[in-house]
């Protein structure tokens, strides 16, 4: 993977926590200079994406803007029904992935962009597996839930 | 791959970084690295030329305390060897004088002298001042330091004052007698060198 491969990965990462393209690049380019700066060059995705997980959280604590939600008490959202047909619009998704919390678009873009199991993404984000596995499934079931009403709508239907 | 999963991957592999910003930030990320570099190389330098400072320091604090050392043995020893061999000297010297042995070469000429003390391995030639003041009565054959020496009797032209000179080849050891002028064992004991030659007038005090 060559460094731009890499910060495009990092930036896509970033983007999954910050869901901003300001807030991405910015992130992204922190962590890569830091690690430069220790290392010389960033030698693996994982470490960069560990670092710009660090920074987010730093951010976000210092702002308060990550709202802390236990998931004993979120409602159990409905039955994803992955056959459900509707149209997704990419600015569709990106209303309903910001409306996610940002733990829960990180394990969707792990899971899916990064292909990481429950597993892994418990090891990167200090979670355990059965916390990964309810963030992905409450996420994709939000996510449906949103894609949905808006095909309701009538906007987005097949 | 479901159709919402398909759409989140198209989604998020639309998020790029523009080339621009990928350039800024690889050439910042270089310039962090190579400033980083060269703090530690400066660092290390300067942590090697502390280390080398302190060390040549203490280099030289142990060198001149060494070398002070050294000098302050060797004045120690000079001295003392000198004072040493300058006593041992005398003593010897001093000792002849008290004996009053007779001459076993009654000539009052050094010429014939120096024919009759052929075993002398060096030229018995007394100082100007000495022939001037003094007239030989004659010699005999001693050691000074185990080295052969003439011992010669002689008179003080003013004085009539007997006295006994003692004259050798200069050695190492005799090169390290200091030229003076001192009474031991009531004796007035002259010491002095020339031209490759160790003298010693002896007189009574």
């Amino acid at each position: 993977m060559t460094d731009r491969d890499l910060l495009q990965a990092g930036f896509r990462y970033a983007f999954s926590l910050a869901n901003r393209h300001h807030d991405a690049e910015d992130l992204v380019q922190e962590a890569w200079l830091r690690i430069s700066a220790l290392h010389g060059s960033v030698p693996n995705k994982s470490l960069l994406f560990t670092v710009i997980r660090n920074i987010f959280i730093d951010q976000y604590r210092r702002k308060n803007l990550v709202i802390i939600e236990s998931l004993e008490g979120v409602a159990e959202p409905a039955q994803l029904d992955a056959g459900q047909e509707f149209n997704i619009d990419s600015k569709v998704l990106d209303k309903a992935l910001n409306n996610l919390r940002p733990e829960e678009r990180e394990a969707i873009f792990l899971n899916i962009i990064e292909g990481y199991t429950a597993k892994e993404i418990a090891k990167l984000t200090d979670k355990s597996r059965n916390t990964i596995l309810s963030l992905l499934h409450r996420g994709k079931q939000k996510l449906v839930q949103q894609l949905g009403q808006e095909s309701n709508d009538g906007q987005y239907l097949a | 791959m479901d159709k919402l999963d398909k759409s989140i991957k198209n989604y998020y592999l639309d998020r790029r970084l523009s080339a621009d910003a990928l350039d800024r930030m690889l050439d910042k990320g270089h310039q962090v690295a190579r400033e980083k570099a060269t703090e530690k190389v400066g660092i290390g330098k300067l942590f090697d030329f502390q280390k080398s400072k302190r060390f040549i320091a203490s280099q030289w604090r142990t060198s001149a305390v060494a070398a002070v050392m050294l000098v302050v043995i060797v004045v120690a020893q000079s001295y003392y060897f000198q004072r040493g061999v300058s006593e041992l000297v005398l003593a010897e010297i001093a000792m002849n004088h008290n004996k009053h042995l007779d001459v076993e070469f009654p000539y009052n000429n050094y010429e014939a002298l120096r024919v009759a003390m052929n075993r002398l391995d060096f030229t018995l030639e007394p100082p100007v001042a000495l022939l001037q003041n003094f007239i030989l009565i004659g010699g005999r054959y001693c050691s000074i330091q185990g080295k052969l020496a003439a011992q010669l009797k002689v008179k003080n032209r003013n004085t009539d004052g007997i006295s006994t000179l003692y004259v050798t080849a200069l050695t190492d050891k005799l090169k390290k007698t200091v030229s003076k002028r001192v009474v031991y064992d009531n004796v007035t004991i002259e010491l002095w060198q020339n031209q490759g030659h160790f003298y010693g007038l002896a007189t009574d005090a």
